[in-house]
Order: structure tokens, then C-alpha cells, then sequence
């Protein structure tokens, strides 16, 4: 393995081969940080131009766009509220609040910090284990995938705020959402007649309608035409106790999390980065301060997702199965190249995956050291006054929920949830549980049926699977812990005023 | 700041003159074309091919390999993007309503003729569009895991015949589609009640079987190929009249006991809106032709395993007319609306 990998280095010391990787991480930047513009989408673009290229090439450049872009989208996550990517939302809880406090420099250095470590520590990790986790994943079946989202879903009360009632009403509301469309199953139409509905709710319009119009619309509440703050910091506005505070989650928990859960097919970056997020809070001391601009949020988030893109192509290079959308294109470049992701790649043709495998190594400083650089070029967006940052950001809104799919439904279906979004907060039911329900509901669903389908014994067949066994007694655990430790402070308190009183 | 409300202004000027100016081209445009009919097509015009999936997918990539293709022999500029969405239906809204010129074509697969026939029934009929080129075939295959005690079709059908309803079978998408009427046929012949496992794709399934967590997988040759060479599957039967080139050990299913009518397939091709002009229709049907019979078309569909579409606009219309019959029939069976 050691000679491959060699062998690898040596193969991407070249001029083309860099240029890839620069390019490559420009491009990603952007792709990503366009809301609408997801990395499977930039990924999508790119593939037709690397036809005629040699497949090594090809792939290093590709796979740098992968990178950058889902670090790109937490750009514009933090700077304003329109998370870049499906990945980027949690990164946009803390990173806007932070960024409204006038740290926009700190959020952004600590998201791209988190992100090169998170990917960095992430390629090790696929390096050393690709092939045995990839066939860990095939152990997934229906019922490890319900088992999984619902352990999502049981998120719900570490992230939530305030009400549980109406954290319960967000995440039904969102359930109910994804359900419109074709039903997966048996392909009758639910609440959809025609026409473009059919296809369901896209989740990315849906996200940038729900957080970044309706931000736009709160902005326009405020008729007095003030600045953003930025507050004048040395440097990069990173410091060594913001480093003792957040480095565990920065370099073990984000990197682990985010490359596990990138392994398994399907499951990706999205929720890599909502249980990164909710770890982070619920082994926190400062609880509260999460969701109000915690930079371990963003280093959480941020480090998760990113860490979810070697993820990825652990179970695409060892078994040809792709783990995430921008995963199965790349399995469609490297058809086209006349190679095939899978187990005759590592056998026949070696060099293919090392040489990756070292260009992730070379690809991700360079991707962080050039985010670096970009952190006080972006920081500048918010220092544009609120009336024209409004216009540019409703445009980015329409412009990015067109470029999802090049058609007008998305931009409707963005210009709904920013309404909807902006009566939503305003009621102060979190939209947390709503993005939550949206990522999970599809895979809740499909694999529940699924499972029934399959088995034969009913439900006790949960029992007869270690995985899915251990993951309900976690969703579980993850439901009631906090709901239990809430009540027992509410006693403690009463109790507390009740002897003061006395 | 006055300086960048200044650059505001100027970009917006900029966007609304391109938008006037592309007003101006297509009003002048329209007025052109409705005076004279062109029978001839232009190769300074650009072609462009909607596909119905997001990029990456089978269809994208024959659509692309397509579109360079015809390149190659037109010299012309044939662009593909992508219309996502309602499994279909938005493509298939936008083929619709295109200008019937040849300019605008969309790839197509058995979903297409799904939709007329199913969700979209009160919308179209098959004569509302022109079927123009069928680019590729992507004959069904029957697949099991290497730890499967079955070996052959027959000793799979045994044990179905003995445990109705216990053999669980995974393929792509809900009762109806392609795969699961694929099956349907096989099952019937053979006389055997299996339970039906809708994956979001054929990749999907494949991933399922290989874990085991279904018992057959409904697939295409390109998608199983790679774990039949490295002994992780076993395929047991290809849907098809003859043995395929590149898995000659696999039987058909004829030869294998069951005597199926195999012109049901997965295919792939190229459609637009109805009243293309004749003469047009047959440039379009004679360029894919050439498209197909180019060096790196035939390479890519040999590198993904599939046969080659060789059929002109006729019998491409005859054989898409054929394939709805056969799934209306199916439908009905099925009970799908």
C-alpha cells in the first residue's frame, strides 16, 4: 500500500496535475458557495469537459471541485444565512449569529480551518481503511437506514429551542412536506396532480427560501439603513483559546463522525454535518450559547461535511457503489474514461485510486490555504448597507434556486418557503426540526416500507439486527435525555425559589 | 458608494439590453421561420437535447456520448441540459411545447412512454410527440448473491413455486416501472408470486443485493457485470434473444426454461414535438444513425455494456407503439392508474 501510495505522490507532482487541483478548488469555491449550486451539480458541469482528458486528470480535478464546494457553501451560510449547500445548514446556525455579532472573520476562519482539518484527517482515514469500511456499508440493508434517520431525527431534542411543542409542529410540517410527489413504493401521486410537483419538494430551493429570503424580508422590517458591524481584528480574528475550546471537535469528533457517516451510501454530508452539530452541543458546557454564534457549531458543522466527501468515495473507489450524488457522477466520469469504480480498480489499475488518494493529501491544503486568503475578501459582503444587501441577496436566491435544475419551479417553490419561512420564525417555531425532517423524511419512509416489505416477521425483526437494534436504543436515548434533564432543572429551580421563599 | 449604486445601475442596464436584444432575435426569428418552411436543417443553429434525469446518470451519459457523436459526424453544435423533475414530466412539458424544427430533442427512456400511458394519460398521447431515434438497449438481467443457494433460473423458480410470496426481489422504481414489469413477465411465465422491492435507482438495488438484504436483483449487465467478474454475484438469466457478447456464460431466459417474450427492454433514445417536417425527421434519424456508428460511441457503449440501437424514425415509432402495448397491457394487470 505504502509503494502505491508513493507511486501516487509521484504520479501528481505534475503541472497538469496541480493546475487540476487549483482549478478545481476555485471552481468548487464558487459552485458551492452559489446557493442552487450544489457540488454534484458543479461536478455535473465539469464532467463533459474532462472527456478528453487523461482519467488521473480528470479525476483530481473533479474530486478537488467536490471538496471546495462543500466547503464553499458555508460561505455564504455565514455571511448570509443562504446556506451555499444542503450541508451548509447547520454551519449557518451559529456562523450568521456570529457573523451579526461582527465575528463574520472568526465564523469564516473556523469554518474553513475545521474544513481542511476535517478533510485532511478524513483522506487519512479513507486511505487506511477504504476497503474494509466500504464493505462495513454493505451491511446497511432497509432497516439500518430507518434505524439511522430516525437516530437523525431523534436530534430533535438536543437541537431544539425553546418550545418542544412547536419544534414537534416544524419537524411535522417538514415530514409532511416530503411527502408530496410520487410515492416511492407503489408510484401512486400524493397531494400532486401534475406537472412539476410530481417531482416533489427540492430540498435546496426549499432551504434557501427558509432561511435566506425570509432573513431578506426581516432585513426589509428594518427601515433604517445601517452597517453590519466588523469588528477590526488582528489578523484572521482566530485565537489560541478559540483553538483549546474547539480542537476536539475540529480534529477527532467532526473528522469521525463526518467520515463515517460519509461511508454509507445515501446518508452524506447533510446529516454528517446535523449529528456532528448535535454532538457538539450536547457535550458542551455552554448549551445556550449554541444557535447564537458558538464558534464550535461551525467548527462541528463545517468539519463534518467536509469529512463526509472522503467518506464518499470509500465505498465509490473500493466497491463501485456511489455514497452520495456527486459520488455517482464521478462513478459515470470514470465509465466514460473506460474505467469502473469497483473492485476491479484497486486489483487492475491501482495507481488510479493511490494517485487520488495523494491528491486529496496535496489538494486539501491547498483548498484551506486559499479560503484563508478569501476571509477578509468575503468578509467585505456585510459591510454593504442592509437596503442593497437585501437586493443582492434576493437575486442570489432567485439566481441560485434557477440554476438548480434550469427551470422556474424551484425559484416558486424558494419564493414560498421564504414566505412561509418568514411567518414560520415569526410565530418562533425553530427551523431547525424542519430542515431536520427534510433531509430525513424520504429515508425515514422509503426504508420503514422497505423493511416491512422484506422481512417476514414484522417489526420484531429489529431485533434480529446489532446495527439497527443499537441505533433505536441511541434515537431514544438521544430523544429523552434532554427532556428529562430540562424537567430536573425546572425541579431544581422550583425547588431552589421554594427554599429562598422559605 | 455612490460609485457602486452606479455599477448596480450599469449591470442592470446590461442585463436588461441582453434581454431586449434576445426579444428582438426571437420576434425577427419567428417572423423568418413562418414564412418559410425550412425542409433542410442548419448547422449553424444549435441543437440541444433536454435529458429527463440530473447529469451522470445512464441517460445523461448516452445523451452526451450522443450529442459528441453527432458533432463528429454534422460538425455542428449539439448542447445537453438537464430538466430534472416529476420523474419526467418536466422534460417531457418543455418537448412538448418546443418548436417543432429539430432543433430541440429530448433523450428518452421507457418512463416516457410510462408517463403517456399512466400519470400523464389525460395530458398526451404517443402522436403528440415524434419518436426519432432509438440509441442503445440495455437488455435485463437476473442477479443473486454468490452466497445464494440458487445456481440456476430453474432452482430459483423451485423454491419460489414452494414459498410463494417469501422471494424477495429488488429493482428500480415502484410497481410499473421498467424493471418491475421486466420481472412481472419473467415471473408470470414462470408462474411464481415474488414481493417487489422499489429501489431510487438500479445502483441502488445492486448495493442491496451485494449486502444481502434482498434476495434477487432485477439489473441491467453494466450495473452487475464487475461483480459477476469478481465472483461477488452470480447472474443467472439475461432477458434477450441471444446471449450477450460479454457474459457468454449467462443463459437467456428461453434457454434457460422460460419461454418469455423478450421485446420488452430497457432502451434509451431520442424524441422531440410532434409536427417535425418529414424531411427533417429523416436528416434527424440519419444523423443519430451516423451518430451511433461513430468509433467512440460504439466504444463507450461497449465499455458500459450495451447493445446498440439500429433503428430509423419508422420503426423507432413502431417499436416505442409496440412497447406501450405492452405495458397498457401490464398496467391493467398490475392495476397501476
Amino acid at each position: 500500500m505504502l509503494a502505491n501510495l508513493i507511486e501516487g505522490f509521484s504520479n501528481i507532482f505534475t503541472f497538469e496535475i496541480l493546475l487540476m487541483i487549483l482549478a478545481g478548488s476555485l471552481i468548487g469555491y464558487f459552485v458551492g458557495a452559489l446557493p442552487g449550486l450544489t457540488p454534484s451539480i458543479g461536478i455535473a458541469i465539469l464532467v463533459p469537459i474532462t472527456f478528453g482528458m487523461d482519467p488521473i486528470a480528470a479525476l483530481v480535478l473533479l474530486v478537488s471541485l467536490y471538496g471546495a464546494a462543500e466547503y464553499g457553501g458555508g460561505i455564504t451560510a455565514i455571511l448570509l444565512n443562504a446556506p451555499g449547500t444542503a450541508a451548509a445548514a447547520a454551519t449557518a446556525w451559529d456562523g450568521y449569529p456570529l457573523a451579526q455579532k461582527g465575528l463574520a472573520n472568526k465564523a469564516l476562519t473556523v469554518s474553513i480551518l475545521s474544513s481542511g482539518i476535517g478533510a485532511f484527517v478524513s483522506a487519512i482515514l479513507l486511505i487506511l481503511t477504504a476497503v474494509p469500511m466500504a464493505k462495513f456499508a454493505l451491511n446497511f440493508g432497509p432497516l439500518e437506514y430507518f434505524a439511522l434517520a430516525i437516530f437523525g431525527l431523534s436530534l430533535i431534542s438536543v437541537l431544539s429551542e425553546g418550545s418542544l411543542v412547536k419544534s414537534l409542529i416544524g419537524m411535522f410540517f417538514g415530514l409532511v412536506i416530503i411527502c408530496i410527489g410520487i410515492d416511492p413504493i407503489v408510484g401512486v401521486t400524493r397531494f400532486a396532480e401534475s406537472g412539476s410537483l410530481l417531482g416533489g419538494i427540492p430540498f435546496l430551493p426549499a432551504l434557501i427560501g427558509l432561511f435566506a429570503l425570509s432573513e431578506v424580508f426581516y432585513m426589509l422590517e428594518n427601515t433604517k439603513n445601517e452597517k453590519a458591524v466588523v469588528e477590526k481584528v488582528k489578523g484572521l480574528g482566530f485565537t489560541k483559546e478559540d483553538f483549546k475550546k474547539i480542537w476536539k471537535t475540529m480534529i477527532i469528533k467532526a473528522p469521525i463522525i463526518g467520515y463515517v457517516i460519509g461511508v454509507i451510501p445515501g446518508a452524506g454530508a447533510t446529516v454528517a454535518s446535523l449529528v456532528a452539530y448535535s454532538e457538539a452541543k450536547n457535550s458542551s458546557k455552554e448549551k445556550e450559547s449554541f444557535g447564537k454564534g458558538n464558534i464550535q457549531g461551525v467548527a462541528a458543522a463545517e468539519g463534518a461535511n467536509n469529512s463526509a466527501v472522503p467518506g464518499a468515495l470509500a465505498p465509490m473507489l473500493a466497491l463501485g457503489i456511489p455514497g452520495s450524488a456527486s459520488a455517482a457522477i464521478l462513478i459515470g466520469a470514470l465509465t466514460i474514461q473506460g474505467l469502473q469504480a469497483g473492485p476491479k480498480l484497486f486489483h487492475e489499475t491501482p495507481e488510479i485510486p493511490y494517485t487520488l488518494f495523494a491528491s486529496l493529501l496535496i489538494s486539501v491544503p491547498i483548498m484551506t490555504l486559499i479560503g484563508l486568503l478569501g476571509v477578509n475578501l468575503w468578509v467585505k459582503v456585510i459591510k454593504i448597507p442592509k437596503n442593497i444587501l437585501a437586493i443582492i441577496v434576493s437575486t442570489i436566491c432567485i439566481v441560485g434556486a434557477y440554476a438548480y435544475n434550469n427551470s422556474m419551479y424551484p425559484v416558486w417553490i424558494m419564493l414560498i418557503f421564504g414566505i412561509l419561512g418568514y411567518f414560520i420564525r415569526k410565530l418562533h417555531v425553530p427551523t431547525t426540526p424542519i430542515v431536520l425532517a427534510m433531509v430525513l423524511g424520504f429515508m425515514i419512509e422509503t426504508n420503514f416500507r422497505r423493511a416491512m416489505i422484506v422481512s417476514t416477521e414484522g417489526v420484531s425483526f429489529f431485533f434480529t439486527r446489532p446495527i439497527a437494534l443499537v441505533l433505536i436504543i441511541l434515537a431514544i436515548l438521544m430523544f429523552f435525555l434532554p427532556l428529562v434533564k430540562k424537567i430536573r432543572q425546572k425541579h431544581k429551580e422550583q425547588k431552589d425559589s421554594k427554599e429562598i421563599q422559605v | 458608494m455612490k460609485k457602486f449604486s452606479l455599477l448596480l445601475m450599469f449591470i442592470l442596464l446590461c442585463i436588461l439590453s441582453a434581454c431586449s436584444n434576445g426579444n428582438e432575435n426571437a420576434l425577427s426569428g419567428g417572423k423568418g421561420e413562418a414564412a418559410t418552411i425550412d425542409t433542410t436543417l442548419d448547422f449553424e443553429k444549435q441543437f440541444t437535447i433536454l435529458v429527463h434525469t440530473t447529469a451522470g446518470g445512464p441517460t445523461d451519459l448516452m445523451a452526451r456520448e450522443l450529442a459528441k457523436a453527432a458533432e463528429e459526424v454534422t460538425g455542428g453544435t449539439f448542447i445537453v441540459e438537464n430538466r430534472p423533475g416529476g420523474s419526467g414530466a418536466v422534460q417531457m412539458a418543455e418537448i412538448a411545447n418546443a418548436k417543432a424544427d429539430g432543433y430541440t430533442l429530448g433523450a428518452m427512456t421507457p418512463s416516457q412512454i410510462g408517463l403517456i400511458e399512466g400519470t400523464l394519460k389525460n395530458q398526451y398521447d404517443l402522436e403528440d410527440f415524434s419518436w426519432i431515434s432509438q440509441g442503445q438497449i440495455d437488455p435485463y438481467v437476473i442477479a443473486v448473491h454468490k452466497d445464494s443457494p440458487f445456481n440456476t433460473l430453474e432452482e430459483l423458480v423451485n423454491y419460489a413455486k414452494e414459498n410463494p410470496g417469501k422471494l424477495t426481489v429488488g429493482g428500480y422504481g415502484a410497481i410499473g416501472s421498467g424493471h418491475n414489469v421486466a420481472w412481472n413477465i419473467f415471473s408470470e411465465s414462470a408462474q411464481v408470486e415474488t414481493v417487489w422491492t422499489a429501489y431510487e435507482s438500479t445502483g441502488d438495488a445492486v448495493t442491496a443485493i451485494l449486502g444481502k438484504h434482498i434476495d434477487v436483483a432485477n439489473s441491467n449487465p453494466g450495473q452487475v457485470s464487475q461483480y459477476y467478474e469478481s465472483g461477488d454475484l452470480k447472474i443467472l438469466g439475461v432477458m434477450s434473444e441471444e446471449r450477450l457478447e460479454d457474459l457468454p456464460d449467462v443463459p437467456t431466459y428461453k434457454e434457460a426454461g422460460f419461454d418469455v417474450d423478450t421485446s420488452w427492454a430497457q432502451f434509451r433514445g431520442v424524441y422531440g414535438p410532434s409536427g417535425i417536417d418529414e424531411a427533417i425527421l429523416q436528416e434527424l434519424s440519419s444523423i443519430f444513425e451516423k451518430a451511433i456508428a461513430t468509433e467512440g460511441y460504439q466504444t463507450y457503449l461497449k465499455n458500459s455494456q450495451m447493445l446498440t440501437g439500429d433503428m430509423d424514425y419508422k420503426e423507432f415509432t413502431d417499436y416505442v407503439n409496440n412497447q406501450s402495448k405492452i405495458m397498457v397491457n401490464w398496467y391493467e394487470k398490475l392495476g397501476v392508474e
